[in-house]
C-alpha cells in the first residue's frame, strides 16, 4: 500500500510539473506584463519598465528558456514563486487567499455534501411523491440559475432583512467588517460575513449533488439486497439506512472528494460577488492584470488541488468498497 | 432459537395458507394482474413447488406472502400463519415475523447479498434483528455454526469474507444460512439454484433439504425447472398467467397431469429414458397479463381449445380427483382419453440430414483443433498493470467436427466452453497448436481468406435480446450480413422472405423491432441472421438456456431440423446435459481447460467412464419423481479451482470422489501425471483422461446407478 502510494505521488509529481510548465510558456507568450504600466500617468519610461521586468524574471528581452530556467530555480531552492508585474509577491498573495478560500469552500462544500446527500436519499424513498417533485424542481432551478444570480439575489434579499428589521442581521462584503465591542464580537462577525456565501455554496452544491444521490439510491432501493434485508426482518427506515444508502454512497464518495478539491479555485463567481478575496478571484484577477507568475502559481495550485481530489477519492472509496479495498 | 410455535410444529401441520390470492401492479396502461386467484396450504416438513414461465406471477406471489410488495401493488385474498392473517398487517408486525417464521432464499446470490458488509455480519444482523438480546460475540459463534451447517468450508475464516469473495454456489450456502438462522416455520426459495451450474445445483439443492430437515419446515419452492420440481417437492402447482391451473401431489402431476399445458410442458423437456423422441414445442407466449383474454389464457397455445375455452375462464384450479385440482374445461377428456404429450401437441416435423447414412470417418472434417491452448495473463494494479501470472484458459485439447454433426461442449463455468468457441470464431491464432476451419489453418489466413471464411462460419448466441440491435428492424437485422458481403437490394429482400420462411416466422414480422417480439422469436432471429450466408457451420452458445422452458423445445426442434435440411454442423456449448443428450451426436465433456471424456453422446451418457462426466450427469435433474427419489448422487465438494492455479497432474483430482478412494501409491499417479484421453471399452471413439477409468464403476458412490436411472418399469 505504501509502495503504492508512493509511486502513485511520483506519477502525480510528473503530471503536474508537465502542466506547471506548459502554463508558464503558455501564458509567458500570451500576457503582456508591459502593458500594466503603458497607461499610466505620467508615462513611466521604457527603461523603467524594463529594468522592472528584467528585476521580476518578465522582461521579453530575455529568452523564454532563460525565464523559465530562472523561474524554476527560484521555486525549487527558494521556494520564491516570483512576483506580479506590479512587484507584489505571489507566495505572500497566496498565503492569504488559501486560507480565505479553505475557511468559505470548506464549510459551504461539507454543508453541501450533508445536504445534498439527504436530500437526494429521502427524495429517492418517496420517488414520485409530491415532496420528491417538489424537491427536484427547487434543484433544478438552482442548477440552472447562475451562481452569481444566485449570489446577487441572495444579497438583495439579506439587503430587504436588513432595511425592514433596521439590523444589520447579514454581511455581505469581505470577510470582516466593523467589529462590535462585546467579547467573541470578531467571531460573530466574521460569521455572519461567511453566512450568505456558504449558503450559497450549499445550495448549489447540494443541488447538483442531492440529483446524483438520488439515482444511486433509487439503484440501491430497487436491489435485491435491500429485499433481502427486509426479509431478514428489518424496518423499511433500518434497511434502507443500514443496506441501501451504505452502498449508494460509494460511488458519492469519488464525486465529492474530486468536487470539494475543484472548489478551491472553482468558487470565483461567489467569490467575487460577496468580495471575498480568495483563490478563484486571484485567478480571474492574475490573467485581468497580466500576472505571468500569479497565473502559473493558481494552476499549480488548482493542480495540486485536483490531483489531491483524485488521491483522496481514490482513498475513500476503497476505505468505502471492500470490493476495491480487498479485490 | 426457539420460536413460541415450536410447540406447533408437528410434520404434516398446515403452518401457512394462502387463500385467492390476488396481486395487482399499477401501470401506466393500467392495472397488470400478476396474481390471480392463488390458493395454498403449505404444510410443515413439505416441500410445495410453484412451476411456471416468466411472467406467471410466481415470484409476485411469493413477495405477497412475504409483505415486500411496495405500497401501490393491491395486494386481496388471504395469507394466514397458524392462523394469524398477515395481509392487511402493518410493517412493524411483518418484520417481526420475516426472517423468523418466514425467510426467503432468493434468486441471484450476486446481488442478494449486500456488497459492503462481510458475510458473518449479514447473518449476525438476521439473528440480532430478532433477539436483541443476544450479545454480537453469541450471535456471530451462531452465524459461524450456521455456515458450518449449510458446508462452508473454514466457517470462522469464511464468516469475515465479503460476498464478492464468495462463489455463487456459497453465496446461496450463506443465503440459506442466513435464512435458517432463526428456525423458520416456512422458507420461501424463489428460483434458488437458476443462475448456478448443475454440479452446484445439486450441493444447494441438498443444503436446503439439510436446511428443512434441520429446521421442520415448510418450504415453497419456485422455479421453471421441471428437474428441479421432481426431485424436491411433494406437491406442486403449476401457474400460468397468474392463475393456478394444476395442482397436486408430485407424483400425480408429473405422471398424471390434466391441464394440457402441464402435459404439454413436460413434454418440452428432454427426457433419459427417451432421449430420441421429439420435443413438444409450444408455440406462441402467454396472453398479456394487461388486457388478459376472455377466456382461458391457455387457449390460443391449446390445440384441445374448443369455443367453450374462448369464451369462459375456468375458476382457478379445483377439485378433480383426490389430491389433485385443475383448471381446465377439458381435464376430463385428458384423463379419460389418456391424452399425453405426443397426442395433444402437433409431433414437430425433423427432417433428415442427407448424410444420416455416411459413416462419421468419410464425412468431411469442418472444424478440427490440434493441442490448442489458449493462455491470458493475469494482471495486477489499476495504475501500473503487471503480469502477475496465467490463467490457463484452455490448456491443450483436441476436436473434431465432421460434416452434419453436432458436437457439444459441457462443463462448468470457468471450464474453458465459451474460451474454445471464441477461439474459433476469432479465426486467430491460438497460444500455441492448430485450429483448421472447413481445412485452413487460421493462422496463415490474410484479411481477405479470414473474411471469406467468415461466411461459412456463424454464430448464434445465448441472449437474444442482447444479440440484437433494439433500433432495427426484423428485416435490416437479418439483411446486415447479406449487406455486408454485397447481395444486390432485390435478392436481398428475396432471401429474408426464404429465411423467416426457414426459421418458423411470419413475413409480416420484417417491420417489427426486436421488443415487439417474444423470447422464442427474437431467436429464430438470430438464428435466420447466423444462416443468411448459408454457412457449412453454426457455432451455438447456450442458445436455449435465456428462454422460457416452453418455448425452448421449439428452438430445439428447428435446429435439429435446420440441420438435416441444410446438411448443417453444430458446434453446441450448453449446460443443459438433457438438452446436449437430446441433440448432440458427439459431446466433449471440459474441466479445466482440458478435455476429460469424449465421445458419441450415447456411449458417454448411457457409460460415462470419467468420474467428472459421472458427478456431472447424476447432478442433472430429471423430471421424474420417481426416478429422482431412487437416485444415488455423486456429489461433487466445492466449487471447480481457478484455470489460474490449476493442480498438478489431472486437474480434477482435487474433487475426484474417486481420487479420496484410492490408495497412497494409487494416487501418486494423479498428482504427478496429465492423464492424456484413452479410449474406453475398447471403442476407438470414446476416450476418458483419467489413470482409473477401468476401476472407477466398481468405486462406491461412483457405481452406475449412480449416474443415470435406468427407465422405471
Amino acid at each position: 500500500m505504501i509502495r503504492y502510494l508512493v509511486r502513485r505521488l511520483a506519477n502525480y509529481a510528473v503530471l503536474l510539473f508537465v502542466a506547471v510548465s506548459l502554463t508558464f510558456v503558455l501564458a509567458s507568450v500570451r500576457l503582456d506584463p508591459y502593458s500594466v504600466y503603458s497607461l499610466r500617468t505620467p508615462p513611466v519610461p521604457a527603461e523603467t519598465i524594463e529594468g522592472l521586468m528584467r528585476e521580476y524574471g518578465l522582461s521579453h528581452d530575455v529568452p523564454l528558456w532563460q525565464r523559465y530556467l530562472t523561474w524554476l530555480g527560484d521555486i525549487l531552492f527558494r521556494w520564491d514563486w516570483g512576483t506580479s508585474p506590479l512587484g507584489v509577491s505571489v507566495n505572500d498573495e497566496i498565503a492569504v487567499r488559501m486560507w480565505v478560500s479553505l475557511r468559505l469552500v470548506l464549510l459551504g462544500s461539507l454543508l453541501g455534501i450533508v445536504v445534498g446527500v439527504a436530500v437526494g436519499a429521502w427524495t429517492a424513498t418517496r420517488q414520485y411523491t409530491v415532496s420528491d417533485r417538489v424537491v427536484t424542481f427547487l434543484a433544478l432551478l438552482v442548477i440552472s440559475v447562475p451562481v452569481f444570480v444566485l449570489a446577487t439575489v441572495s444579497t438583495i434579499v439579506a439587503i430587504r432583512i436588513n432595511n425592514a428589521t433596521g439590523v444589520d442581521i447579514f454581511e455581505f462584503t469581505g470577510e470582516t467588517g466593523s467589529v462590535g465591542a462585546y467579547p467573541g464580537a470578531a467571531l460573530v462577525d466574521r460569521l455572519q460575513h461567511l453566512f450568505l456565501p456558504t449558503v450559497v455554496l450549499t445550495l448549489t452544491g447540494a443541488a447538483s449533488l442531492s440529483r446524483i444521490q438520488r439515482n444511486l439510491m433509487l439503484d440501491a432501493l430497487g436491489s435485491d439486497y435491500v429485499r433481502t434485508a427486509r426479509a431478514k426482518g428489518l424496518r423499511r427506515g433500518r434497511a434502507i439506512r443500514r443496506h441501501a444508502l451504505r452502498t449508494a454512497l460509494v460511488p458519492t464518495g469519488t464525486y465529492v472528494a474530486f468536487t470539494v478539491a475543484t472548489l478551491f479555485v472553482g468558487s470565483a463567481y461567489t467569490e467575487r460577488v460577496f468580495n471575498f478575496r480568495g483563490m478563484g478571484m486571484y485567478a480571474v484577477d492574475a490573467i485581468g492584470s497580466q500576472d505571468v507568475h500569479g497565473i502559473v502559481a493558481v494552476t499549480a495550485f488548482s493542480g495540486v488541488c485536483v490531483l489531491t481530489g483524485a488521491l483522496l477519492s481514490d482513498l475513500l472509496v476503497a476505505l468505502l468498497d471492500p470490493r476495491v479495498r480487498l479485490g | 432459537m426457539s420460536s413460541p410455535d415450536d410447540a406447533g410444529r408437528t410434520a404434516g401441520r398446515t403452518v401457512l395458507t394462502v387463500a385467492d390470492l390476488h396481486v395487482t401492479f399499477p401501470s401506466e396502461d393500467g392495472p397488470v394482474h400478476a396474481v390471480r386467484g392463488l390458493s395454498l396450504d403449505l404444510v410443515a416438513g413439505e416441500t410445495t413447488a410453484i412451476v411456471g414461465e416468466s411472467g406467471s406471477g410466481k415470484s409476485a406471489a411469493a413477495l405477497a406472502i412475504m409483505g415486500l410488495h411496495p405500497p401501490g401493488v393491491r395486494v386481496t385474498g388471504s395469507v394466514s400463519l397458524s392462523g394469524t392473517e398477515l395481509l392487511g398487517t402493518s410493517d412493524a408486525v411483518m418484520s417481526r415475523l420475516r426472517g423468523n417464521d418466514i425467510a426467503m432464499v432468493f434468486q441471484d446470490p450476486l446481488s442478494a447479498l449486500t456488497p459492503v458488509y462481510t458475510v458473518g455480519d449479514q447473518i449476525v444482523e438476521a439473528i440480532r434483528v430478532h433477539n436483541p438480546g443476544l450479545t454480537a460475540a453469541a450471535a456471530a459463534t451462531r452465524a459461524v455454526a450456521l455456515l458450518d451447517l449449510v458446508g462452508i468450508p473454514d466457517p470462522a475464516l469464511r464468516a469475515r469474507s465479503y460476498p464478492f469473495e464468495f462463489s455463487g454456489g456459497m453465496r446461496q450456502r450463506a443465503m440459506i444460512a442466513m435464512a435458517i438462522a432463526n428456525d423458520p416455520a416456512v422458507i420461501i426459495a424463489d428460483e434458488p439454484t437458476t443462475a448456478l451450474d448443475v454440479t452446484v445445483q445439486a450441493q444447494v439443492l441438498e443444503v436446503l433439504r439439510r436446511a428443512q430437515a434441520e429446521t421442520g419446515a415448510a418450504v415453497l419452492l419456485i422455479t421453471h425447472d421441471l428437474g428441479v420440481v421432481a426431485g424436491m417437492a411433494d406437491r406442486v402447482t403449476v401457474m400460468y398467467a397468474g392463475r393456478p391451473v394444476e395442482h397436486g401431489t408430485a407424483d400425480e402431476v408429473f405422471h398424471r397431469p390434466l391441464m394440457p399445458y402441464t402435459v404439454g410442458l413436460l413434454g418440452t423437456v428432454p427426457h433419459p429414458d427417451a432421449p430420441d423422441r421429439p420435443l413438444t414445442s409450444l408455440e406462441g407466449s402467454p396472453p398479456s397479463p394487461l388486457t388478459p383474454p376472455p377466456g382461458c389464457p391457455f387457449a390460443p397455445r391449446c390445440p384441445l381449445a374448443t369455443a367453450l375455452c374462448r369464451e369462459a375462464e375456468p375458476d382457478p384450479a379445483r377439485p378433480f380427483e383426490a389430491g389433485h385440482e385443475v383448471a381446465c374445461h377439458r381435464a376430463r377428456d385428458v384423463r379419460t382419453d389418456r391424452l399425453t404429450y405426443d397426442k395433444v401437441f402437433p409431433v414437430p416435423r425433423i427432417s433428415p440430414s442427407p448424410l444420416a447414412g455416411l459413416p462419421r470417418a468419410e464425412r468431411d472434417t469442418v472444424i478440427a483443433l490440434h493441442g490448442v491452448r489458449r493462455h491470458f495473463p493475469r494482471t495486477s494494479g489499476s495504475v501500473f498493470r503487471r503480469r502477475v501470472g496465467t490463467v490457463y484458459a484452455v490448456d491443450g485439447i483436441d476436436l473434431e467436427l465432421k460434416a452434419g454433426e453436432t458436437l457439444a461442449l459441457v462443463g462448468e463455468s470457468g471450464s474453458g466452453k465459451t474460451t474454445t468457441l471464441l477461439g474459433i470464431l476469432d479465426l486467430a491464432a491460438p497460444t500455441d497448436g492448430r485450429i483448421v476451419v472447413l481445412g485452413k489453418d487460421v493462422s496463415t489466413l490474410d484479411r481477405a481468406a479470414r473474411t471469406a471464411l467468415r461466411r461459412e462460419l456463424q454464430v448464434v448466441f445465448q441472449d437474444p435480446t442482447a444479440s440484437l440491435d433494439p433500433r432495427m428492424p426484423v428485416f435490416d437485422l437479418i439483411a446486415e450480413p447479406l449487406d455486408a458481403f454485397g447481395y444486390e437490394p432485390g435478392r436481398i429482400e428475396q432471401r429474408v422472405d426464404e429465411l423467416l420462411d426457414l426459421v418458423g416466422l411470419e413475413p409480416d414480422h420484417v417491420n417489427r423491432y426486436p421488443q415487439q417480439l417474444s423470447g422464442g422469436q427474437r431467436q429464430r432471429v438470430c438464428i435466420a441472421r447466423a444462416l443468411a450466408l448459408e454457412p457449412r457451420v453454426v457455432v451455438l452458445d447456450e442458445p436455449v438456456s435465456a428462454l422460457d422452458v416452453s418455448v425452448r423445445a421449439g428452438i430445439v426442434n428447428l435446429l435439429a431440423d435446420l440441420q438435416g435440411r441444410l446438411g448443417l454442423s453444430y458446434l453446441l456449448v450448453a449446460h443443459d446435459l438433457a438438452v446436449v443428450r437430446h441433440i448432440a451426436d458427439r459431446v466433449a465433456v471440459m474441466y479445466l481447460g482440458r478435455i476429460v471424456e469424449d465421445g458419441p453422446v450415447a456411449d458417454v451418457y448411457d457409460h460415462p467412464a470419467h468420474p467428472y462426466t459421472r458427478a456431472l450427469l447424476s447432478a442433472i435433474p430429471i423430471p421424474d419423481p420417481a426416478a429422482e427419489r431412487g437416485r444415488a448422487r455423486v456429489l461433487l465438494a466445492g466449487d471447480p479451482p481457478t484455470p489460474a492455479e490449476p493442480p498438478s497432474g489431472c486437474p480434477f483430482r482435487t474433487r475426484c470422489p474417486a481420487f479420496a478412494q484410492l490408495s497412497e501409491d494409487q494416487r501418486a499417479a494423479c498428482v504427478q501425471d496429465t492423464p492424456g484421453l484413452d479410449v474406453v471399452h475398447g471403442l476407438n471413439d470414446h476416450r476418458s483422461a483419467c489413470h482409473y477409468t477401468g476401476l472407477i464403476p466398481a468405486i462406491r458412490g461412483l457405481d452406475d446407478d449412480a449416474v443415470w436411472p435406468r427407465p422405471t418399469a
